[in-house]
């Protein structure tokens, strides 16, 4: 397990360089001059003032060879400081760890939902194979996975915020900010974990160790709840770690649409502003919490289940 | 009961009462929904000043009224002393939020902290002014490079606000507690929202608003739906394809504000065919702006005669929107000898304005009616800029401000119309519009200045430099609780002494 952990991180080691030299070379790869840009953004106005190009540019250091910006970002962010936004002036690490913390609010409420649905939907949809409620879950998984998230965000404020007036239609203001967002973002993880709990959970029943359990004397249910569901939820975890790790690079249409500040929003921002240091930390953070959820993941697939940690000792 | 307790009854309930109903005033507070967030930090130069005003907390020396006049704000009178200098007479009394009073030498402070400025404001920079002094306890002098008749108007932009010294700090601008308006700056968060709360000892008198927040949505359809849902009482910026919507979905009054913004399709006056002025005016003939306005603007935006909005102060009386015909078109294309069968031109079209696109298609559609072969480019600004810059292309449809910082189109006719404008796409030269715009820019009478402006309007529309498509119009829903309040033309104003909801 620890071998796996160690290849893991030198993973994450070639992976964050990677992307850091990647998110500093998009922004220079588009036409426009990253301090016109921003400047352009700045002043909702195209006709700019060069000596203030200038000196934004200066202010910005983007008058510095491009080995020199990207030496000293690395330099900087070695000893953990990823700088200061061009937009904001704030520090990237402050502004990504605020953003962080509402996408990881939003991504856990959202997937918690998911599995709450999902689990025992997709546990029940195995058992009867060919049935009514299993026919139903199939209709609901193509509902869900075919609705995006661009038409149900607005369809759902329209009717709770609009119709029936229970939650508020945008912002970050308290736990009732939350449910609408995360029901949106919530619909295709449950869609899919219902899919793959079912699929997990029909091989899991037809599998010896069921059979072995009912013939000590265990019920069907019994046998389902003790033995199967814990062997069925395994590949649910492995699909939670991708959605949880997708989920926390933010979602650029429902916090756009709903005005949430977390790294969808960041991102958009950055992008739009040509705002390197941010699309550097940003890309930095989440690529290295993707490595790092999978890993965690990974880690927890063998601590629960013994066949993996036998197959790791061999 | 006596009749002496009944009264002592009455009275207590009337006071009671009354206690109630103020206290009620004192908590009604208003919410914004805007489409800004802040994102320079509250740097001077940026928007972020222009939500420092909206809040009712930045102030100037000047302020812009609802008819885009100079009034009195915290200077009460200014007059040219000579050429070169303004002097400005203080209001007295005023006090920053932060209990320090404002006198001469902290608005000399204030204005030359933003003189000097790394990126200075673009109203008020070092290439329009020299230097500000105090002149005495409450009149501070201002020197500028060349004489420079809109000065009072500069300093009504957002941008020239006169903050307390403690709000320049080596971080930036910190502007809670040291704005001088009827709403102080209480918290704010920038991409969520700034909150307000009335400042009692405000120069002009109390405001009626006991507080409020300007909430920062980005998607125009959420700050409609948020009109619609109540939670916020003023939304800006709502798509015209929402209007009819709001307006008939009852409690919400649509307010139309007559944007300073034209939409224009330039063309490249430096090389053939459009260095003929014959052929321009073939273009312009040639293109629909009635069927532009109803098809891409519902109808909500006039189709444009001159770069300005028929009424307002510097426009031109003989500039009226130009009738398609695509006989004359064709019959100018003959007096010019240009085949237009034979023209093959490219338009720039920049995608964040996303109103463009159906232009440039529309544009496409009608020159083709004449042989015109169009081919349409459409990308993010930034890609096109070093193209429009460098005159490389045919046509490119613009949607240009013409007040911007300044509330005169000074610097809009010399950046886009002059020989050597920051701005002039069209690299349309005349040095007899040069000589119009020097004079313009020396003129010290207003009304005169006016009319220079208006004499200039008139040239390029009979010089035919563009084809000016739209007036741009903007739409703010606003709650039928909501009263005293007129959308501002300039944005420049929201929260202010007056403004109330019932």
């Amino acid at each position: 397990m620890w071998k796996l952990v160690l290849q893991r991180l030198s993973i994450l080691v070639a992976m964050l360089l990677i992307v850091s030299v990647a998110a500093f070379a998009v922004p220079l790869m588009s036409d426009g001059d990253p301090a016109r840009t921003i400047l352009m953004s700045r002043t909702s106005d195209f006709n700019l003032d060069p000596d203030a190009v200038e000196s934004l540019r200066t202010e910005l250091g983007l008058d510095r060879t491009l080995a020199a910006q990207y030496f000293g970002w690395l330099g900087h962010a070695l000893r953990g400081d990823l700088g200061f936004s061009f937009a904001t002036r704030q520090p990237v690490l402050s502004e990504i760890a605020r953003a962080l913390a509402v996408s990881l609010t939003l991504a856990l409420t959202a997937l918690g939902w998911a599995l709450l649905v999902a689990l025992p939907l997709g546990t029940l949809a195995a058992m009867r194979p060919g049935g009514k409620l299993d026919g139903a879950t199939t209709l609901l998984i193509q509902t869900l996975v075919a609705t995006p998230e661009y038409w149900f965000a607005p369809v759902s404020v329209l009717v709770f915020s609009l119709w029936l007036g229970v939650l508020p239609s945008a912002g970050w203001q308290g736990p009732s900010s939350l449910i609408l967002p995360a029901l949106a973002l919530s619909l295709r993880p449950m869609a899919y974990f219902t899919q793959i709990t079912r699929a997990a959970m029909s091989d899991v029943l037809q599998a010896p160790y069921i059979s072995a359990a009912r013939a000590r004397g265990l019920s069907y249910n019994q046998s389902v709840l003790r033995h199967g569901l814990r062997n069925g939820s395994l590949p649910v975890i492995t699909f939670f770690a991708l959605w949880f790790a997708g989920l926390l690079g933010g979602s650029v249409v429902v916090e756009v649409i709903f005005a949430i500040p977390g790294m969808g929003r960041l991102l958009y921002d950055a992008v739009i502003n040509n705002d390197v240091p941010m699309l550097q930390g940003a890309f930095v953070a989440m690529v290295g919490l993707a490595i790092v959820i999978n890993t965690a993941a990974d880690v927890f697939y063998v601590l629960i289940n013994p066949a993996m940690r036998g197959r790791h000792a061999q | 009961m006596t009749f002496g307790m009944h009264r002592s009854v009455s009275a207590l309930a009337l006071a009671a009462a009354l206690t109630a109903t103020t206290a009620q005033a004192q908590d009604k507070t208003l919410t914004v929904a805007d489409n800004v967030a802040i994102q320079a930090n509250w740097e001077l130069y940026s928007d972020d000043s222009y939500i420092g005003s909206r809040s009712g907390c930045y102030e100037g020396l000047t302020r812009i009224s609802n008819g885009i006049e100079v009034e009195p704000s915290l200077a009460t009178a200014w007059e040219r002393t000579d050429d070169l200098t303004w002097k400005f007479t203080l209001r007295e009394g005023v006090l920053f939020q932060d209990g320090v009073p404002m006198d001469a030498e902290t608005v000399a402070s204030a204005l030359t902290h933003l003189l000097k400025a790394e990126i200075p404001a673009r109203a008020f920079s070092g290439k329009v002014v020299e230097s500000v002094t105090a002149s005495g306890p409450l009149s501070v002098a201002i020197k500028t490079v060349a004489p420079e008749a809109n000065l009072p108007g500069r300093l009504s932009a957002p941008a020239t606000a006169i903050l307390s010294p403690a709000a320049y700090t080596e971080a930036g601008i910190d502007p809670v507690n040291h704005c001088t308006g009827p709403f102080r700056i209480t918290e704010w968060d920038a991409s969520q929202q700034v909150t307000l709360e009335r400042f009692d000892d405000y120069w002009g008198g109390t405001a009626k608003l006991a507080g409020g927040s300007i909430r920062f949505i980005p998607d125009a359809n959420t700050r409609a739906t948020m009109a619609r849902t109540g939670e916020a009482q003023i939304s800006r910026l709502i798509p015209p394809s929402m209007v009819s919507q709001l307006s008939s979905s009852g409690g919400i009054e649509v307010m139309e504000v007559a944007a300073p913004r034209i939409s224009e399709l330039i063309l490249q006056t430096a090389k053939p065919p459009f260095d003929n002025v014959k052929v321009r005016k073939a273009i312009q003939m040639a293109i629909d702006t009635a069927g532009i306005s109803g098809a891409v603007y519902e109808g909500y935006a006039p189709p444009a005669g001159g770069p300005f909005r028929e009424g307002e102060p510097w426009s031109a009386t003989d500039t009226p929107a130009i009738t398609a015909d695509l006989d004359k078109a064709r019959a100018l294309f003959d007096e010019a000898v240009v085949d237009p069968t034979t023209l093959t031109l490219e338009l720039l079209a920049y995608t964040s304005k996303t109103e463009l696109k159906d232009i440039a298609q529309i544009v496409q559609a009608m020159l083709g009616q004449l042989g015109i072969t169009v081919n349409v480019r459409m990308a993010d600004y930034g890609a096109l800029e070093p193209d429009l810059m460098a005159g490389n292309f045919d046509l490119a449809l613009m949607s240009r401000g013409y007040l911007t910082d300044v509330p005169e189109p000074i610097g809009f006719l010399t950046a886009d119309y002059s020989c050597g404008g920051g701005f002039n796409l069209s690299r349309y030269c005349d040095p007899k519009f040069d000589e119009m715009v020097a004079k313009a820019s020396a003129e010290v009478d207003t009304e005169a200045r006016m009319q220079d402006y208006a004499a200039m309007s008139q040239y390029v529309y009979d010089q035919a430099v563009m084809v000016y498509l739209v007036n741009e119009t903007t739409f703010d829903a606003v709650s039928d609780s909501v009263t005293n309040f007129t959308p501002h033309p300039l944005n420049y104003y929201v929260f202010d002494t007056d403004i109330d909801v019932k």
